[in-house]
């Protein structure tokens, strides 16, 4: 019954069969920890459980290590920070470089390192003390309508351009992907003239931002913007879909670059937290996602680019053109997500046009 | 001699009652907020987004007040007096709506009515042009949120409609007057209680949307307090807003006239049988069908369809038919658990404040949980479940909260307390003071008078919040999604991942699932009123 919670995997002993189905079931939960009857890892995660599912699967077939997961969009490391020594979380797994240095900050990580982890990842994807660790990437591109927009290539800085008025779409300026991008903006351009692009971004907008950056492709091709920004693997994703392709023929992909610099680039990453109690297990999750079968299955079935030298990139999104990854270190980048999720609001960003 | 009476309950015993549902339920909460507060004390100041933020929540709020409770109303008023085609299959599908958690509306609404979906296309291959209406506005928030949170006024108006206040509305048609002057001056008068009670817990389910209002480009307080939180590392700034809020929250419930009365026993006359309904034939019954059947079809036959369509089209692709069934039973445990332990703290406080009527304001305050953000609720409840972890390993007792069941039932009790206070309290209102009298005489002690005589009294009741808990647990997010133990998925966190990932559709089994069982919830709903 205490395991019931934990561990959907695991067999019921037959005395406990019926007993799950009682509510006191649920509510004696979790009186005392569950018992290790095998090697497990215990994961709290910001990405979804469908992008990683195959993963998962995948390194349980392989080593025996039973993944536990806890998904929620956000608030996870303020949760093992709350948690605190008892935390059963051994990893947190992020979608940006900023949450996983805001979990830094809130004093829950300690480094993960191994020489495989650093032969493997470059050191432009992980931080210097081995605080997080990047294991995929992602590139923030624009959206173009295939029969309106003429430009064959942008800079991220034209999307401010007064030419663009009343035809630019967009999620929310406080999602993290955006606030990356803005974050990458002010390392480039300084505070002032980031704020002056943004309040032109605003200004291009043809509605509030609202959805996600499958909403902005749908958007673009029911006619209502001719440029959005999303991320490149939501692309794939689309193409892949028969009721979604639709939204993805409608589209080509412009890889912007900073006028001084190149696409923003922006990592799914892993931290490993300071009361793990897998730990050995967790080094192992670690060194066997940025190994070449699961960074092939990042390219091939989440459309992602691999972070490791020698896994190619998935072809459909090789066709969108060589990246040139921005030259802005990740960390500057997430140091700036507060000025950046500030400017957002001071801007007035997610009001839309004026 | 009252007063003599009520001396006979130990008040001793009461307060220790009343202490032991209240500081779990609402102190400890409430320690848990301020103690965030005071982390990162500063002024109070609003940058232009959050002001605007604050203009245009209070404007979806008055939008859905007025819309939710027009319909509410107005639908109440039509099935309780008039008798017209379809008005039994109404009376009670009028309730389905309520099965609609909010997020899943706004989803459904936007593919439903947006370029690609049935709803347009079918009006481009008809050969229509133009600009559709666009539900990613104020506008549309103001009727997706309208329609699914309606039956909260509806539900109360029909009680009053068709038993409480029927006498008076009777004896007004007995002296000629009929029609809308009827509506007006009579029903809308003794119905005046019940729909600001409904308006007011519609609008705190408009205040602690988050879901809705970001897929509809909403920029609602919600939204601003979670990123303060999560973006800027500011959980004090949160804390201060959704402290605010919390207050003109509970100012808003003392406008619930129900909360404002003493809350011993008054006793309320009983409605005699049901009342004769008043034909109506040609166009009148056509207009109050169409009436009634709108909010019907627009709040969950269609959407509901739609849904169906989707789980049809994507069949095969997603469906995981073990875990499917798996996050069912969590549900409905979780549901049940949560409804059982509100109900009976409820019941508990409910009987505390009988006797003891100094303790009126607990049933206001019992809607701390209610009345906060669910985000912050979570951030209120954390450092409940450290403190609580930390005191018990001083006795050398080691329990873990954080991350477990407990803590997830403990924080959706914590919600949901105010619903269960109210609704028993309510229950135990309509019982008259004196008879507790008389069972004293009869020499009837404390703890048999309450099983006896107070608990029976207090069941349908407790029935009936306990079946709205229900169906809010099932539909319930975000403390759910941030709390929840490893590996427990419900119905609505597997929805709301396969939304996060912008793939609503993919999870459209696990939605229709929801709408079924707090559907059927609701239908049951429908019965106990």
């Amino acid at each position: 019954m205490t395991v019931f919670l934990r561990d959907v995997r695991v067999r019921y002993p037959a005395p406990f069969k019926g007993a799950r189905l009682l509510p006191a079931g649920v509510l004696a939960m979790g009186m005392m920890a569950s018992p290790a009857l095998a090697a497990e890892l215990n994961l709290y995660t910001h990405r979804e459980p469908g992008l990683i599912k195959p993963l998962l699967e995948r390194f349980t077939a392989e080593t025996g290590i039973a993944v536990n997961v806890v998904f929620a969009g956000a608030g996870l490391a303020e949760r093992i920070q709350s948690e605190g020594a008892n935390s059963p979380a051994d990893m947190l797994l992020s979608v940006d470089v900023a949450t996983l240095t805001q979990a830094v900050r809130l004093g829950i990580a300690q480094p993960l390192t191994s020489p495989k982890l650093e032969a493997a990842v470059p050191p432009q994807f992980r931080a210097k003390d081995g605080a997080w660790l990047g294991v995929s990437a992602r590139a923030r591109v624009i959206y173009a309508a295939k029969d309106r927009v003429k430009d064959e290539s942008l800079t991220y800085e034209d999307l401010a351009n007064p030419r663009f008025r009343g035809k630019i779409c967009t999620r929310s300026g406080q999602h993290s992907y955006n606030i990356g991008l803005i974050g990458a903006a002010i390392a480039h351009l300084g505070e002032e003239k980031a704020a002056d692009w943004l309040k032109g971004l605003r200004a291009n907008l043809a509605k509030k931002p609202s959805g996600g950056d499958r909403d902005v492709a749908k958007d673009i091709a029911a006619g209502l913007c001719d440029l959005g920004l999303g991320n490149t693997y939501y692309v794939g994703l689309m193409n892949n879909d028969a009721n979604q392709k639709l939204w993805a023929d409608a589209i080509r992909v412009i890889m912007p670059r900073f006028r001084d610099g190149g696409t923003h680039v922006n990592i799914s990453g892993l931290i490993l937290t300071k009361s793990a109690k897998n730990k050995a297990e967790a080094l192992r999750f670690a060194e066997w996602l940025v190994g070449p079968e699961a960074q092939r299955i990042y390219a091939a079935q989440n459309f992602e680019y691999p972070l490791v030298a020698g896994v190619p990139v998935e072809p459909f999104i090789a066709s969108f053109g060589a990246l040139v990854p921005d030259n802005v270190p990740l960390e500057t980048i997430a140091g700036y997500g507060k000025k950046a999720s500030e400017l957002v609001d001071k801007v007035g960003f997610d009001l839309g046009p004026l | 001699m009252q007063r003599l009476m009520r001396g006979a309950f130990s008040h001793k015993a009461l307060l220790l009652i009343a202490a032991f549902v209240l500081i779990p339920g609402v102190l400890a909460p409430g320690v848990g907020l301020l103690s965030l507060i005071a982390q990162a004390f500063g002024g109070f100041s609003l940058t232009p987004t959050q002001s605007f933020a604050a203009r245009e929540t209070g404007l979806l709020m008055l939008g859905v007040a007025v819309f939710a409770g027009s319909l509410g109303v107005g639908t109440a008023w039509l099935v309780s007096l008039y008798a017209f085609p379809l008005r039994r299959v109404l009376e009670v599908g009028l309730l389905l709506p309520l099965a609609f958690p909010t997020y899943l509306a706004a989803y459904v609404a936007v593919d439903l009515f947006g370029y690609f979906g049935p709803v347009q296309s079918l009006w481009r291959a008809l050969g229509g042009t133009g600009r559709f209406f666009e539900f990613r506005s104020l506008t549309g928030a103001v009727l997706v949120l309208g329609l699914v949170l309606f039956p909260y006024v509806y539900v109360p108006c029909r009680l009053v409609f068709g038993r409480t206040g029927r006498s008076m509305i009777d004896a007004a048609r007995l002296l000629g007057t009929s029609g809308v002057r009827l509506f007006i001056r009579i029903g809308l008068p003794v119905a005046r209680p019940a729909l600001i009670g409904g308006v007011v817990l519609a609008l705190l389910e408009t205040l602690n949307d988050i879901g809705a209002s970001e897929h509809l480009g909403i920029s609602s307080l919600s939204v601003v307090i979670r990123d303060l939180w999560l973006n800027r590392g500011d959980p004090g700034g949160a804390a201060r807003i959704a402290g605010v809020l919390a207050v003109i929250t509970m100012l808003l419930l003392l406008l619930d006239p129900e909360n404002r009365r003493a809350s011993g026993g008054r006793g309320q006359a009983k409605a005699g049988a049901r009342a004769a309904l008043i034909p109506l034939s040609g166009l009148k019954a056509g207009l109050a069908l169409a009436l009634c059947a709108l909010p019907v079809l627009l709040g969950f036959l269609l959407p509901a369809l739609f849904l169906l369509s989707r789980a049809v089209l994507y069949a095969g692709q997603q469906a995981d038919w073990p875990a499917l069934a798996h996050a069912t039973l969590t549900s409905l445990l979780l549901a049940s658990g949560v409804s059982v332990m509100v109900m009976l703290a409820g019941a508990l406080l409910a009987m505390a404040m009988r006797g003891l009527p100094g303790l009126g304001a607990a049933r206001v305050l019992a809607n701390l949980g209610y009345a906060l953000p669910g985000t912050v609720l979570v951030l209120a409840i954390l450092p409940v479940l450290r403190w609580s972890e930390h005191g018990l390993g001083a006795f050398g007792v080691v329990i873990l909260f954080s991350g477990s069941a407990i803590g997830l039932v403990y924080a959706l009790g914590v919600r949901f307390f105010g619903i269960g206070t109210a609704q028993a309290a309510l229950a135990l209102g309509r019982l008259p003071a004196n008879v507790d009298a008389i069972a004293r005489l009869h020499g009837m002690g404390d703890i048999r008078l309450a099983l006896k005589v107070h608990w029976p009294v207090m069941r349908p009741g407790l029935l009936l919040g306990g079946a709205l808990v229900f169906i809010d647990t099932i539909k319930e997010l975000p403390a759910t999604l941030l709390l929840r133990p490893l590996n427990f998925e419900t119905l609505a966190t597997r929805a709301y991942a396969e939304a996060g990932a912008g793939l609503f559709e993919h999870a459209a089994v696990e939605s229709l699932l929801i709408l079924l069982i707090s559907g059927m919830a609701s239908v049951l709903l429908s019965r106990k009123t």
